[in-house]
């Protein structure tokens, strides 16, 4: 928590220069998004790069959503779902890291860097580890830099 | 043309402080479709909410965009204010600039840099949000309760006495359960069968309730308020319109040396029997697979003594299907079986017992007449071991869970014993005393302080026989010497497994179970009576070790949920439900496969593609089933399954709203909305 | 072939099938081609060698009579994934099986000047995946003709050089694909002769929303080739028609053959087509699958 906070402080923007990534994240209703809802209510900082389209659960993330975002602008996508055995559908974040396992190769044997696809699972009660996610995957998208792929 | 307005929360200074919303509010007014944007001081307010209702009407709004706190909190607040104004309610979109916004930042530029793109993100949502209703489903209001123990009992009488017939099914011959094996219960000592039977003669006699026993479920169709459940009724080989019960037959039955199941092995019974004397139905069964005439063609006994003729030897199993508008699942627990622990010689020496043995044995209806003595010789035991924990919170067996019970009943056993033994003496091996609920610590102090039981800190690893007398070897791990006991008798502490068969249940209900076999609840908190398949609920120890007053709660929580399902003639369910295109669908049926509710079924249709007359078999999604998790959209290859309020194209939009134009690329026509 | 031709004019004579899907002669490259023989005194014309390339299981969805068809076993895989997804069920067709020592490499044929098959076929001139081939003799036939073939030591591993060729960094490795992908035409060859390509509409033609660009430029032939590697995760069983069929020879199954394997070590040895009661693995979970990549 403090590591998330200090580095949404530190990297404030007059502060930096160069690369800002974008980042899409594909939150679950269910745990991540109220996780990073809590973060809010805890006033637990973070970069500003992401920003979240709820969907019910990761499991309903189409691998060509992560694609799409990646063509139209996005540097990096992160998928964030509830934890093994918390889905509220049960079983559909192990689906997800299923797909985007396979996704993932997919990146690697056709020249895009896997790392600029993210997944995590945050709970809802997680409002300090969501903070600490959105500030590892924009550090890790910023070392990657601007995605020039498709 | 979608017309967008979109209304900008200052949230007071938790937004407006960190985001200059009057500039959020006038760059999204240049977004395409955005006919009105404003902001305000506190949207949720009466003024606020006005605001939106007056704009709609003035600007002919078809969709809203609210740009505020997290629609976890105020969606619901918000689809009604434009519903109230005439707009369908789920033409609303929120933006959520607070929680993942004003509240984590504080670079007012970025701040607002980023609440700009959120709602860019949102308005692009909104113009392919389309109209939905409400789903309406019709309810059968019938209920069905599985397993007639205690829970089982009490869920069906709740939901009767609510006026809603009730179907018990109970896999026995009788109803009752494990609770009335026992003796007498803690932290009270009151005797089980006295206030159980009261109960089950309740449950026989309730105009509401029709008990199947010996019977189980063969297969559960249907969905939340419309189940179909089919129960096959194992053959009884007794007529019960024409038995009265008089136990001619039970007497003179001529094999009459089958273990008991109810006095847990201590005592025989005859191949037909009825379990215990105050059974419901007070009708007896014939165990095929020990009765003389099954095995063997001749006897016939029964038949030829029993006065009405209603012994049956060519009763076969019959199948009835009961419609059903809830499923409350109440199968109970197995014990722990304590053969496979080699070192306690559960099975080899006979003053060795389970649990529920010795409840048989201080059962005042057991076989000794409620006379505790040692099964080996028939003798009063002086000493007598009690040992907790066994096959529970032990990983060596798989079983790592606390079963709830076993402290406490051992705490009981030693308070029986002191009392009804006289001048016996307890000892207890325990890990930890767990002694959790209302009345149980002081019920514990009990047994240690009033009734004598010593208690030692410590696993047993080794009981033997040594003349006569049954040594318990251990340590007593507070004073750290080693321990050897030499015993008349040793209590064995089972604990709680699932039962057997729990899997299969399971899977006839689609309902998940965890690793343990215990059904899971929708939330462990939240939702802790629930299944996530809507419409079954969970009563008793089939979701987890509970003691009976925990049962009979839950069974209760689980009535008043079935209940409350039955108030309307229909049930009303949010709309975002999985669809099916027929154009596009191939069959291929990927979406079963991945369906956590078993929401997806077979269609004949036909269609016209290329002008030709196609007949094909695809996927329909069961608005009753279905929850809106979307796994079978994405894993859908044409695409052909979508889910209503996140549709692909919704979704997409947002995508490419999401770094505007900066870096587009994509050929895709602009604006669907002509 | 003799016993082929017998047992296919039975069939046809005794009604058993409306049409049997075999291979005929024929003067070009691979010197065979697709014979659907509905009358019996046609069963003549039916032969079976090592030009007998094509995967005549992609005739069998929509086909609308009852076939008898001959399949090799390596292609007999796609019909046990078929079936998995519901769209042919094991006894809508007869299947006649026969033994595969390898088939010919048809573009070693045509560039080599080839005038007929050669009489014994060497590894040279066989195609790649035959050399690793597993499954000489069809399983599951209904009818099995001819000899079956004694199980020969595999020539090469089934992926083998794909590690390496994969070890390239990120960015060689989009310049290859990009570069390659540039070719493409966009004709659909690989995804009309895939027997696993059944979708009424491929996602390709959907506009609303557009989930993959039409127009031949080279991002989007990039985009529209990973899309069917997701397609083909999984399901595809190398029966290797989409390289034979690729007018600008992209080399398809380099991709997908290296998802094949990532999938083979992730998901506990799963190859499509196996084994028909285990299910596709993106249609499956394991509770213990890796997790090494989630935060």
């Amino acid at each position: 928590m403090a590591d998330a906070e200090t580095t949404a402080k530190t990297k404030k923007k007059a502060d930096r220069t160069g690369f800002e990534p974008h980042i899409i994240g594909f939150l679950c209703n269910w745990c991540t998004y109220a996780g990073a809802d809590l973060a809010g209510t805890s006033r637990i900082g973070y970069p500003t790069n992401i920003k979240a389209v709820r969907v019910p659960c990761s499991g309903r993330v189409d691998a060509m959503y992560v694609i799409n975002a990646l063509k139209n602008g996005a540097d990096g996508v992160l998928v964030s779902g509830c934890h093994p055995g918390d889905c509220h559908y049960n079983q559909g974040n192990y689906y997800a890291r299923r797909r985007f396992m396979i996704l993932r190769e997919i990146f690697s044997a056709m020249g895009i860097n896997p790392e600029r696809l993210q997944m995590s699972w945050c709970s809802a009660a997680e409002g300090a580890k969501w903070a600490q996610i959105v500030a590892q995957v924009t550090e890790k998208i910023r070392e990657l830099g601007p995605f020039e792929g498709i | 043309m979608a017309r967008i307005g979109v209304f900008v929360c200052w949230c007071g200074s938790n937004i407006a402080g960190t985001v200059d919303v009057k500039k959020v509010a006038e760059e999204v007014s240049k977004l395409p479709y955005v006919v009105y944007s404003t902001d305000y001081k506190y949207m949720c307010s009466d003024p606020g909410q006005n605001m939106i209702k007056e704009a709609i009407k003035e600007h002919r709004l078809t969709g809203v965009v609210v740009s505020a706190c997290s629609p976890r909190m105020h969606e619901v607040t918000f689809r009604r204010t434009v519903q109230e104004e005439g707009v369908n309610p789920y033409m609303m979109e929120m933006a959520n600039i607070r929680e993942h916004c004003s509240w984590v930042h504080d670079d007012m530029e970025e701040a607002t840099e980023k609440a700009i793109e959120l709602v860019r993100m949102a308005v692009a949502k909104a113009v392919e949000l389309e109209p939905m209703e409400k789903i309406e489903v019709p309810v059968t209001k019938r209920a069905l309760v599985i397993g007639g123990g205690i829970a089982g009992i009490q869920a069906a009488l709740d939901i009767a006495d609510g006026g809603v017939e009730v179907i018990l099914v109970e896999k026995s011959p009788s109803i009752g359960g494990k609770m009335s094996q026992l003796d007498e219960t803690f932290p009270t000592l009151d005797c089980s069968q006295c206030i159980l039977t009261p109960k089950m003669v309740d449950a026989a006699q309730h105009p509401n309730i029709k008990i199947y026993s010996y019977a189980e479920l063969e297969e559960l169709d249907g969905f939340i308020g419309n189940f179909q459940a089919r129960i096959r009724q194992k053959a009884r080989s007794v007529d019960m319109e024409l038995c009265n019960g008089c136990g001619d037959c039970w007497n003179k039955c001529p094999q009459k040396k089958i273990p008991s199941e109810f006095e847990a092995g201590m005592s025989d019974r005859a191949a037909i029997y009825v379990p215990f004397p105050q059974a419901i139905p007070n009708t007896p069964v014939i165990d095929r697979e020990n009765c003389i005439y099954f095995q063997s063609g001749k006897c016939g006994v029964c038949a030829k003594i029993c006065p009405t003729g209603a012994i049956s030897y060519d009763q076969s199993d019959e199948f009835i299907t009961e419609e059903v508008g809830a499923v409350v699942v109440a199968t109970g627990y197995d014990l722990f079986n304590t053969d496979v622990i080699g070192e306690y010689g559960y099975g080899e020496i006979p003053d060795v017992i389970s649990g529920l043995q010795f409840e048989r044995l201080s059962s005042a209806s057991g076989p000794t007449e409620g006379k505790i003595v040692r099964p080996s010789d028939g003798k009063k035991p002086e000493e007598v071991a009690f040992i907790c924990c066994v096959g529970s919170r032990d990983d060596k067996y798989g079983r790592p869970y606390c079963s709830r019970i076993c402290c406490m009943y051992t705490a009981k056993h030693a308070i029986l014993l002191h009392h009804k033994s006289h001048g016996s003496q307890a000892y207890v091996f325990y890990i930890d005393v767990r002694a959790g609920g209302k009345g149980y610590e002081e019920f514990l102090r009990r047994a240690t302080e009033e009734e004598g039981a010593i208690y030692m800190r410590g696993r047993v690893s080794r009981l033997y026989r040594d003349n006569g007398k049954v040594v318990v070897k251990g340590a007593d791990t507070l004073s750290g010497a080693q321990i050897e006991l030499h015993c008349d008798m040793v209590v064995l502490a089972n604990g709680i497994t699932a039962s057997p068969g729990a899997e299969e249940l399971a899977r006839k209900l689609s309902i998940s179970y965890d690793e343990y076999g215990f059904y899971s609840e929708a939330h462990p908190k939240l939702r802790p009576v629930e299944t996530n398949t809507a419409g079954i609920y969970l009563a008793g120890c089939c979701q987890a070790p509970k003691d009976i007053p925990d049962s009979v709660s839950q069974a209760s929580a689980a009535a008043s949920k079935v209940l409350a399902l039955f108030s309307g003639d229909f049930l009303t369910r949010e709309p975002n439900i999985a669809e099916v295109n027929p154009f596009t669908c191939t069959g291929c049926f990927t979406c079963r496969e991945v369906c956590p509710y078993d929401a997806i079924d077979e269609e004949e249709v036909t269609v016209h593609i290329d002008g030709k007359k196609v007949t094909r078999t695809i996927a329909r999604v069961n608005l009753g089933k279905c929850q809106g998790c979307g796994i079978c959209c994405a894993v859908c290859r044409s695409n052909a399954i979508n889910l209503k309020g996140t549709k692909d194209l919704q979704i997409f939009r947002q995508i490419k709203a999401f770094t505007g134009s900066e870096k587009e690329k994509s050929d895709e026509p602009v604006g669907s909305k002509k | 072939m003799e016993q082929l031709i017998q047992e296919a004019k039975k069939l046809l004579e005794e009604n058993k099938v409306d049409v049997v899907i075999g291979y005929r002669s024929s003067p070009l490259p691979p010197f065979t081609r697709p014979a659907f023989i509905r009358r019996p005194e046609d069963c003549e014309q039916l032969v079976f060698n090592c030009g007998s390339v094509y995967n005549l299981t992609r005739y069998l969805i929509g086909l609308g009579e009852k076939p008898a068809i001959v399949v090799k076993g390596c292609e007999q895989r796609g019909l046990v994934v078929l079936e998995q997804e519901n769209m042919l069920p094991r006894d809508s067709y007869l299947l006649i099986g026969v033994g595969c020592s390898g088939q010919v490499d048809e573009r070693k044929l045509r560039e080599g000047g080839f005038d007929r098959l050669p009489e014994q076929l060497s590894d040279e001139l066989m195609a790649d995946k035959c050399l690793y081939c597993d499954q000489h003799n069809t399983p599951d036939a209904d009818i099995f003709v001819g000899d079956e073939v004694e199980s020969v030591e595999p020539r090469t591993e089934r992926y083998a050089g794909l590690d390496e060729f994969f070890a390239q960094d990120y960015e060689e490795l989009y310049h290859h694909w990009t570069e390659v992908f540039s070719r493409c035409i966009r004709c659909y060859a690989c995804r009309n002769i895939c027997p696993l390509c059944y979708c009424e509409q491929c996602i390709s033609y959907v506009n609303m929303p557009q989930w993959l660009p039409r127009s031949v430029a080279d991002n989007n032939n990039y985009l529209f080739h990973m899309r069917r590697v997701l397609c083909m995760a999984g399901r595809c069983i190398d029966c290797g028609e989409c390289e034979r069929a690729c007018p600008v020879d992209i080399p398809l199954r380099t991709l997908y053959k290296r998802i094949a394997q990532k999938i083979e070590g992730f998901f506990y040895g799963y190859r499509a087509g196996n084994n028909r009661e285990q299910l596709p693995p993106l249609q499956d979970f394991n509770k213990d699958d890796s997790a090494d990549f989630i935060l």
